[in-house]
């Protein structure tokens, strides 16, 4: 058996906002992180308590779409840091996330998407890129117009869609879905 | 729901790590962690593994577990996958031949480019899945939640929907040939 210890996460849905947060942690360890926190609702503080996990870390994928509720009620329950291409989110200090960071044993590689949002970013862990509203199971984000929609298309396929070592991709919107199934069943990459 | 780390290892690469590193490339990116051939083994519990490459016929995986798994591009004739929970499971581009997925209660799962032939779900919840492309013939799919799922440039062709929960699943550019959607909640689902 590898020494590598697995990745768990565990997908929390918010019926109340349609989206999708996820707790990221190691097999072996108690600390974990949240990815795009949805707001604290009973049931998530629940799951997040039954497994005795204690959130060290926030990752945000878009500071300008982020719940302040969800990120002021983490702020008095744990003591986090919070990974954000902006210099801060709701007043909460973030640390830079141009080299990759680490946090509860687990290292995000940043990836920029400014054509989307000038602080959006993916995150990038071993196998999986956690990819917020950015891009979902055959849809992408709206944009602006069309010119915008080429921008964001072009510059996921030379990032995201470029990495061979990405196999899934978790967004906060809809269900998850692979890489392989994007580049070739998606429209929005087939045809371009 | 947060799940726990589980118990069982389920691999089959416990003595050869280089052996598992072929099967799985660069382990340190990976999540999915050793294969398991679900033809020869009882466990009904599968965390973060492979399921091995080969034809699976006539398997009783009924009450099984899977999470964080990944079946991409495996066959499944005859197999009886009732009251099975799946979690972050990854089956793009299988193929379902004469399966029953009776009662299972799959979330955040992707079956996007996978075939479909004479399979039932009745009774099941498959809540945020990620059916895009896929091609079913001569399915029942009746009495099943797909909340939030998407169907996006599927082939439907003879598939009973009746009496489903269809809040918010996107059915954009599929073909639709004799699919009945009898007493289905469709509330903000997408047809175009």
């Amino acid at each position: 058996m590898s020494n590598v210890d697995r990745l768990i996460v565990a997908p929390y849905h918010s019926d109340r906002t349609g989206k999708t947060c996820h707790v990221v942690r190691l097999e072996h360890r108690p600390d974990a992180i949240i990815v795009d926190p949805v707001e604290m609702e009973a049931e998530l503080y629940r799951s997040i308590l039954d497994v005795d996990a204690v959130i060290v870390g926030v990752a945000i994928t878009n500071p300008d779409a982020i719940d302040a509720h969800a990120m002021r009620t983490l702020a008095k329950i744990y003591r986090l840091e919070v990974l954000s291409a902006a210099s801060s989110v709701h007043g909460i200090a973030t640390k830079s996330v141009e080299e990759p960071q680490t946090l509860a044993g687990i290292t995000l590689r940043a990836v920029a998407v400014p054509s989307f949002a000038p602080h959006a970013v993916m995150y990038c862990v071993r196998s999986v890129a956690f990819t917020g509203a950015i891009v979902h199971a055959g849809t992408l984000a709206p944009s602006a117009n069309e010119f915008a929609e080429r921008l964001l298309i072009d510059s996921l396929q030379k990032t995201l869609l470029a990495r061979e070592e990405i196999e899934v991709i978790v967004p906060s919107i809809g269900p998850p879905t692979t890489t392989a199934a994007e580049l070739h069943l998606s429209a929005h990459f087939r045809e371009h | 729901m947060i799940v726990g780390s589980c118990s069982t290892a389920s691999c089959d690469c416990s003595h050869a790590r280089s052996a598992c590193a072929s099967t799985l490339g660069e382990l340190r990116y990976t999540v999915f962690r050793g294969s398991v051939d679900l033809a020869h083994d009882n466990s009904r519990r599968f965390f973060g593994v492979r399921v091995a490459d080969r034809r699976y016929e006539g398997l009783d995986l009924s009450g099984s577990e899977f999470h964080s798994c990944r079946l991409s591009r495996r066959t499944f004739h005859d197999c009886d996958f009732r009251e099975a929970r799946f979690c972050l499971v990854f089956a793009d581009y299988c193929r379902f031949e004469r399966c029953t997925f009776a009662a299972l209660h799959a979330t955040e799962s992707v079956f996007a480019g996978s075939t479909f032939e004479h399979c039932t779900t009745v009774g099941a919840t498959a809540d945020r899945c990620n059916f895009n492309a896929v091609r079913a013939t001569d399915c029942d799919f009746s009495d099943t939640s797909f909340r939030g799922s998407r169907f996006i440039n599927a082939r439907l062709d003879r598939v009973r929907f009746h009496n489903c929960d269809l809040y918010e699943v996107l059915f954009d550019f599929s073909e639709r040939r004799e699919v009945s959607f009898k007493s289905s909640n469709v509330a903000d689902a997408q047809f175009s």
